[in-house]
């Protein structure tokens, strides 16, 4: 179920939080009604934690992680990794990377068994991606762009990529991640769409520009609106009534 | 807050001092055997004083490289560049360091540095305490009892390596005693006419070597005093 929010005016969630099927990551300064929201859909099933990377709050771009594992930047000082090592569970390893490209977010994009990587990436912060998040790796673009963590968001069961990216671009990627794709926009067409939205197996929160149709494409990509039981009654009633008197 | 290492001299830098120079786009072109070897092995290479782990290499992953070099060398190429883009953030503790720095010194051959010292083994290298301040990427749980244990581990280790340093310098000062002794009766000899007059050495006996006595009869001198008068 997609939920619509905000922080501090912004309707890039994608920016300031961070949400795998393990854990939930949170920029801090925000207001509580933000924290609320999270912790309203989470709080019972997975930590959320609070936190910062080298004391900026754009944490959702600067560290990729999934249920496995987190890989952050080099900025990040010793007392925020040792906290997040500390609120994180025990299954999680917490990773620091030396490289160049330290927006970590905006360069990797994963799920539970696969990532697509910036082609650019050290050799050895693949070798790490492959064993601290127990990933496939695959070097690619998406639409052209290098940075594949901020084009696109998907998670075990579906994802959404930028708007122009082409139907081989779109078929090849599908295979490659074994998950059904499409392209579309989130935050009122906004073409970045990892920055907009957060999404893990059962939840996603977007911003609150995201209109109506975004938000039905999104939940019918990613498989959220099954998990509601309203939605299997509806399935259900055309095989349960015959006709109606 | 984090102590650093000055990347010129290696002192620690304290907060607020200081200066940092971030590189993010340095280019080389290093020779295609020399790379791979380096890439592969994963040593700082003698050439340049970068440390391989922040290089990418922008054209190639790691098996091609290797089996270009084999290919390389097969074919007889002489040489083949590769360029490769670097990440490293140069800390240095006061001006001294960023200038030398600036003027493109190279830490090994400037003699107060500690990289000099260590290559030319005035000071102690290979030592298992060095082992323990290496950075960490992949933190534990924190731990009460692991932290009071590291704690006093730190003091102690500390202890032990000043006293190793103390062993090596030792060992390194030793074998000269003969030779300065050697030296000393020498310039005794030799020089003492730079410290004291030669008037003054006669009627001061202990700078001079000890004069030999001669023993002379008392009529003879009885005699001279005679004639005197």
């Amino acid at each position: 179920m997609a939920t619509r929010l905000q922080f501090e005016n912004s309707c890039e969630i994608g920016v300031f939080s961070k949400l795998t099927n393990a854990y939930c990551l949170v920029a801090i300064g925000g207001s509580e009604n933000f924290y609320s929201t999270f912790e309203s859909e989470l709080a019972d099933v997975i930590p959320v934690v609070k936190t910062s990377i080298g004391g900026s709050r754009i944490i959702g771009r600067l560290c990729a992680g999934n249920k496995k594992g987190l890989l952050v930047p080099h900025t990040i000082t010793d007392q925020e990794l040792q906290h997040l090592r500390n609120s994180l569970p025990d299954q999680v390893v917490v990773q620091r990377l030396d490289e160049r490209l330290s927006a970590l977010g905006n360069c990797i994009a994963c799920n539970d068994h696969v990532a697509l990587t910036h082609t650019d990436l050290d050799k050895e912060t693949e070798e790490m991606i492959t064993d601290v998040l127990g990933v496939e790796v695959f070097r690619q673009t998406i639409a052209g762009n290098l940075l594949v963590g901020s084009y696109c968001a998907f998670s075990n069961r579906g994802g959404l990529v930028h708007p122009h990216t082409s139907i081989e671009d779109l078929d090849e990627l599908s295979t490659l991640l074994q998950v059904p794709l499409v392209a579309g926009t989130v935050n009122r067409g906004s073409e970045v769409i990892a920055a907009g939205m957060i999404v893990n197996d059962w939840t996603a929160f977007c911003g609150s520009d995201t209109t109506a149709t975004e938000l039905s494409v999104i939940e019918s990509v990613f498989k959220l609106r099954e998990a509601q039981p309203t939605a299997i009654v509806d399935e259900m009633r055309k095989s349960l009534i015959d006709s109606y008197v | 807050m984090r102590l650093e290492k000055c990347w010129f001299c290696s002192s620690t830098v304290y907060p607020g001092h200081g200066m940092q120079f971030v590189r993010n786009d340095a280019k080389v072109e290093l020779l295609l055997p020399l790379l791979c070897f380096a890439i592969i092995f994963r040593r700082s290479m003698p050439l340049l004083y970068v440390d391989m782990q922040h290089c990418t290499c922008s054209l190639f992953g790691c098996a091609i490289l290797y089996l270009l070099f084999i290919g390389a060398f097969i074919i007889g190429i002489a040489k083949m560049y590769l360029t490769i883009i670097l990440l490293q953030i140069f800390r240095f503790c006061r001006s001294k360091c960023h200038k030398n720095f600036k003027m493109k010194r190279n830490p090994r051959k400037v003699k107060w540095t500690k990289a000099y010292r260590r290559l030319h083994g005035k000071d102690m290298t290979q030592d298992s305490t060095f082992e323990f301040e290496r950075k960490r990427n992949r933190p534990e749980r924190y731990d009460r009892n692991l932290a009071e244990n590291t704690l006093k581990a730190i003091k102690k280790i500390d202890k032990v390596r000043v006293d190793r340093e103390a062993k090596h310098h030792a060992l390194r000062m030793k074998g000269k005693k003969a030779k300065v002794q050697r030296e000393a009766t020498k310039e005794l000899e030799q020089s003492i006419h730079m410290v004291k007059a030669p008037a003054a050495l006669q009627q001061e006996p202990s700078l001079a070597l000890p004069k030999i006595k001669v023993k002379v009869s008392h009529q003879q001198a009885e005699e001279k005093r005679q004639m005197e008068e």
